[in-house]
């Protein structure tokens, strides 16, 4: 499982392969990039960052609120330019590289949209409304748009959109706190949108894209860790779900990735949540904070697991390979 | 030996760039997020180890000269552990805790002895230095040159020269990996070491930019030198990126003198705009860097640096909003003109020259 570059740079680390001829190696085994690569990279970098700092320049005009532009310049400055990504995207169609980034600059564009609309007209709206409205606007275009990015960026903007909203109503749910009602959400929201990726890659080629489906899982699991952590910490305030919900992820989790779909990285996230809440556990219940063997007991009991998943995921990535 | 390095060891040998027998598998590999999570549980470990020293031999922590012995002890007895072949996944583990732990001690020790903080920080991270090359740990070798890059950061603050903590600690990243393949032999050392200052690098240049950030708060406390104006940091991090992409030029003995003068072109504008929107420089060169070498890890580091950079970019104070708006707005539409005029001109009927 180890990627070309690391096994080359191995074996010229072995001696296996002269110092003259690592380079000839290197790109023998498609590693370094040819001239055609590094035109398409200038070209790629050159699209991306130009149309990212364009959309933050928009947003960055508006939040200055400027006083000497009329409103309905502002309105017309920035729908304008909303019409004018839209209609980049539609001229070029949708395959084409700078179609894409259009569309994902629109998409940006949307939210500088409803944020002018909230500051000009004080409609009192919390901020998460913002979001939730900014998500619900740009849906079909994500439908549409047949871009990983954009997918990402519409997820993401769910989660913020989840966590301002719990900065409002903390803790509107009566018997559970507002933090766990809110890690709950977080959870639910990004398991359900890493196993619609899983699912959706299996049919469209341009979201077989393994980093995507990483960063759910980062957010998945961070929000499992959380919720686990908050009911051993503050099992007083919470409804005891952790207690159903964090091992059925962990085994859920398991089991989609060591055996229908391997992937070595998301069981790497399962060992460090559970070595995580472990500790967690082990500090609320066996630590006395007068007394030092406690710390010294955890401390190897944290080495002994980290060591063990290490020794396992080897294993399962060496049977990968196999 | 799996059926894919046979494969690639093949393909090698009908490229000419290898012969004989494919090598034999010597080193257990690990991925890099396995190495991070082992780094995070490592630290763990290490918070309880420290707490356990504290609460059974609490004189040694109040004890500067203790808490530099007995921390120095510790780091010597992981050494040891690092070479013990039986067992290394449990000892190797137990030692990254212990010399994280015994690092920790003795930073203490060494603040006590040493009355200015710029000295303390210069000698934790001369230690962080032996320690990254001796210590035979990939793990604990990102760690010590993160480390490094951070004292030399907080020297540097410390020192009255703030400014320049960026762009030394740059330098330093955009050497390593501009020698990685020159360095091959010792790939198991550099490779580390690199990527562990460019962790350093992305946080102290994402810290930068903030006034209230950690370099900030440090240099506000201390007299900065007279000439330590932000630009001049600037100029130092713009050149770096240009000293870089120069170097990448220059070993690429194929690459056409029409392609390197554009390179080296952008890579001037790139770090022209970095005046005005630090950070752009930083990213730029990590993902050039990490695209060059066929590093998809150290690009993906540099992409995410540069959107974090953009994000930060809104909170910082220098300028208000309106200014930042109108720099932004000028750098978007330089760079979609740059790459329109590429695409029509220089790019055109090229594809498969070079292929």
């Amino acid at each position: 499982m180890k990627s070309e570059r690391a096994q080359v740079l191995q074996w010229a680390e072995q001696g296996a392969i002269a110092r003259d001829r690592l380079r000839p190696a290197l790109r023998a085994a498609g590693v370094l990039p040819g001239a055609a690569d590094w035109r398409r990279f200038l070209d790629r970098l050159l699209l991306w960052i130009g149309v990212l700092c364009l959309a933050a320049a928009l947003a960055f005009f508006v939040a200055y609120n400027w006083s000497d532009l009329g409103r309905f310049a502002k309105f017309g400055l920035v729908q304008a330019l909303l019409l004018a990504a839209i209609g980049i995207h539609w001229k070029l169609g949708p395959d084409r590289r700078s179609a894409q980034a259009a569309l994902l600059g629109a998409a940006v564009l949307m939210g500088v949209l409803l944020a002018l609309f909230g500051q000009t007209y004080q409609t009192g709206a919390d901020t998460w409304e913002l979001f939730a409205a900014w998500a619900a606007l740009i849906l079909p275009w994500v439908l549409l748009g047949r871009l990983a990015a954009l997918w990402l960026f519409w997820i993401a903007l769910l989660n913020v959109g989840v966590m301002l909203y719990f900065r409002v109503f903390p803790g509107v749910f009566g018997w559970i706190s507002g933090i766990e009602h809110m890690l709950l959400l977080l959870l639910a929201l990004d398991t359900v949108a890493l196993a619609a990726w899983e699912l959706a890659a299996r049919r469209f080629a341009w979201l077989a894209q393994r980093w995507a489906a990483w960063l759910f899982a980062v957010g998945s699991g961070a929000a499992a860790t959380a919720l686990a952590l908050h009911a051993i910490f503050a099992s007083g305030e919470t409804s005891g779900a952790a207690a159903v919900l964090y091992p059925a992820w962990l085994v859920a989790l398991y089991l989609v990735y060591r055996r229908l779909l391997p992937d070595l990285f998301m069981l790497a996230v399962g060992c460090l949540s559970a070595i995580v809440v472990a500790t967690g556990g082990l500090t609320e219940h066996v630590l006395d904070w007068n007394e030092p063997g406690g710390f010294l007991l955890i401390a190897v009991v944290v080495v002994g697991m980290a060591a063990a998943a290490a020794v396992w995921l080897r294993r399962v990535s060496a049977h990968g390979a196999a | 030996m799996n059926g894919s390095a046979q494969r690639l060891w093949e393909a090698l040998c009908a490229a000419g760039a290898a012969s004989g027998q494919v090598p034999a598998d010597t080193a257990p590999h690990s991925p890099w997020y396995v190495r991070a999570m082992l780094g995070v549980a490592g630290w763990i470990a290490a918070a309880f180890l420290f707490g356990f020293v504290g609460q059974a031999l609490p004189w040694v922590v109040d004890s500067k000269t203790a808490a530099l012995a007995v921390g120095t002890l510790m780091i010597a007895a992981a050494y040891a552990l690092f070479r013990v072949e039986v067992g290394r996944d449990f000892l190797g583990q137990f030692a990254l805790a212990m010399s994280l732990a015994g690092q920790a001690l003795a930073a203490v020790g060494l603040f006590g002895v040493f009355q200015r903080e710029a000295l303390a920080w210069t000698a934790i991270g001369a230690g962080e230095a032996v320690l990254a090359v001796l210590l035979p740990s990939f793990v604990h070798r990102v760690w010590s040159s993160y480390a490094i890059a951070m004292c030399v950061a907080f020297a540097l603050a410390e020192g009255g020269a703030a400014v320049l903590a960026v762009g030394a600690v740059g330098a330093g990243a955009g050497w390593l990996w501009s020698r990685e393949l020159a360095w091959a032999a010792r790939s198991s050392i550099v490779r580390p070491i690199a990527y562990g200052l460019t962790l350093g690098l992305i946080q102290i240049q994402g810290d930068a930019l903030f006034t209230q950030g950690l370099l900030g708060m440090l240099a506000e406390d201390r007299d900065q030198a007279a000439w330590a104006h932000p630009w001049v940091g600037q100029i130092l991090t713009g050149l770096v990126l240009v000293g870089a992409v120069a170097h990448l030029v220059a070993s690429d003995s194929r690459l056409a003198r029409r392609d390197a003068m554009i390179a080296l072109a952008a890579a001037v504008g790139f770090a022209l705009l970095s005046l005005r929107a630090p950070g752009i420089a930083t990213g730029v060169m990590l993902v050039a860097l990490g695209f060059a070498g066929g590093n998809r890890l150290l690009t993906g580091l540099g992409v995410a640096a540069l959107l974090f950079y953009l994000g930060a970019y809104y909170y910082t104070l220098q300028a208000t909003l309106l200014a930042k708006s109108a720099v932004l707005a000028a750098t978007g539409a330089a760079l979609l003109a740059a790459r329109w005029a590429l695409t029509r001109w220089l790019f055109r009927g090229r594809e498969d020259a070079h292929a």
